[in-house]
């Protein structure tokens, strides 16, 4: 479904080749400055590569700009800060990204969808879609963004080192809901992370990225 | 003095508008437009002219909206085509919409048209004023509470968030800019309109006047859901203008005409200091 071939940009990715089939789980695990946050960047469409092209369902996205693939890439990023819309309500930060991909109408159903995604959070945070995700504590929002990230049709979900900026609870927490929304999703899943324990949550293809290009371990 | 009161309310409400306009650009979509000193009078300059040959004064409104419209694409995409900072781009359409306005205004640097038939003939001027004003702000706030709203809001607030979400930030910052210089032509035509009188430099000031309409508003009025902070711009440019009004009235304070810019420079910055001290103060170091 997706394919990357001979990927390279400045220093960082050097002719890197990668394909991800559908329903794949991918870990990606990497020292920091192995270029795996590039090479997400790359995916998503946020930074153009010098050389190489990329592929989704055999159709050429190299020159496709960011907002156009998140069509079907859907994303959380580092920074719980960055993931969702502090000054947004619940409700408003889900609506966006429900409206990703479609002019869909929010309609009282789809806020019960909603109540329902969020519940499988047990942070009652279906009954406070009214109040402001600026005041979600760090580990509430990043699990607010995994379930915005998954609210609308996707293909590939990106999971960037989503736990880094969290303290240990709060990382195994969101964690243990990123395990429990990628086995209830079943679709293909990239996670990036500098952590190998995180290898043991999930099953799937693990790669180690060094000097800018992958490997199998 | 209830007639004084009366005017300060009128001419706040459509100096009110302008607000609306400025909060639209450097609040919702956090972009510091600074066109709004030229579209002002791009607005009064089609409304003068349009009346003054007859036309009417509700078409030419409309058409104040349109022209104000223009001069807001042009900023907007100067910013996202080619890439000029915000701050520039506005600065330069402004500068060359005063040679723009001078030519709508047949080269004449005032148009006095006291004598045309206006909005404003044979009605109560106030009460023209609110319902030429309600459907305005109706549309407002049913947009922003629209999807297009949410998408021009999370654009302000959150740029990245903003990509990954699939929104347009090109297209959004300029559809912002648009709607927000409309508003200000709109302003600056109706104000026209009240006075039967356009200048080509009146428009100087609006940007400062409408900010500090914006503040007074924010800090008076606070609302949680954002949309309804629109109704605190007109409220905070009513404010603003009673204000002036009294300044200038008290002769004890010795206050004249022209000491109005320093004034209102020392309010805005007095209300932003506040802001800024409140927040610090507020979150936890």
């Amino acid at each position: 479904m997706l394919r990357l071939s001979g990927i390279s940009i400045r220093n960082t990715l050097r002719g890197l080749d990668l394909t991800v089939g559908r329903d794949e789980f991918v870990l990606v695990i990497g020292a920091n400055g192995a270029g795996k946050t590039t090479l997400f960047n790359i995916i998503s469409g946020a930074a153009i590569p010098a050389a190489g092209k990329i592929f989704f369902n055999d159709r050429d996205v190299t020159a496709l700009p960011q907002h156009k693939r998140a069509k079907w890439i859907s994303s959380v990023l580092q920074d719980p800060r960055q993931g969702t819309v502090a000054e947004m309500t619940i409700l408003e930060n889900l609506a966006l990204s429900y409206m990703r991909n479609s002019h869909k109408r929010i309609t009282k159903s789809t806020v019960e969808l909603f109540k329902k995604k969020l519940s499988v959070l047990e942070m009652n945070l279906e009954n406070r879609l009214s109040e402001r995700a600026g005041d979600l504590s760090g580990g509430q929002r990043q699990a607010l963004s995994l379930i915005m990230a998954t609210v609308a049709d996707y293909d590939l979900l990106l999971l960037d080192e989503i736990t880094s900026s969290l303290d240990q609870k709060n990382s195994l927490m969101v964690m243990r809901i990123a395990e429990k929304v990628v086995t209830t999703e079943k679709k293909a899943c990239m996670l990036i992370t500098h952590d190998a324990n995180h290898i043991k949550y999930f099953n799937g293809r693990v790669l180690e990225m060094k000097n800018g290009a992958l490997a199998s371990c | 003095m209830f007639s004084e009161l009366v005017t300060s309310v009128n001419v706040g409400l459509i100096f009110g508008v302008a607000a609306i306009g400025i909060y639209i650009t450097f609040r919702t979509i956090n972009f510091a437009d600074l066109t709004c000193d030229g579209s002002f009078v791009t607005g009064a300059a089609v409304s003068a002219v349009l009346v003054k040959a007859g036309g009417d004064p509700y078409f030419a409104l409309i058409a104040s909206l349109f022209a104000g419209g223009l001069a807001g694409a042009a900023t907007g995409l100067l910013n996202v085509k080619c890439k000029i900072a915000d701050l520039l781009a506005g600065i330069i359409v402004a500068f060359m919409l005063y040679s723009i306005n001078l030519r709508i205004m047949h080269n004449s640097p005032n148009i006095t048209f006291i004598d045309n038939t206006t909005v404003f003939t044979n009605n109560n001027i106030l009460l023209t004023t609110i319902f030429i004003l309600i459907p305005i702000v109706l549309c407002l706030i049913f947009m922003l509470f629209s999807g297009f709203g949410l998408k021009l809001r999370a654009t302000g607030y959150n740029k990245k968030f903003a990509l990954s979400s699939g929104i347009n930030i090109a297209t959004m910052t300029v559809a912002g800019v648009v709607i927000s210089n409309a508003l200000v032509a709109f302003a600056g035509s109706l104000f026209a309109q009240y006075q039967g009188f356009c200048d080509v430099s009146q428009g100087a000031g609006t940007l400062i006047t409408g900010l500090t309409a914006v503040v007074i508003g924010e800090k008076i009025l606070q609302f949680k859901k954002e949309p309804f902070l629109l109704l605190s711009c007109l409220l905070g440019a009513v404010l603003y203008r009673i204000f002036i009004n009294i300044a200038l009235h008290g002769d004890t304070l010795g206050v004249r005409t022209q000491d109005i810019n320093l004034i209102t420079g020392l309010i805005i910055i007095a209300v932003i200091t506040m802001k800024r001290r409140e927040k610090c103060s507020g979150s936890p170091v």
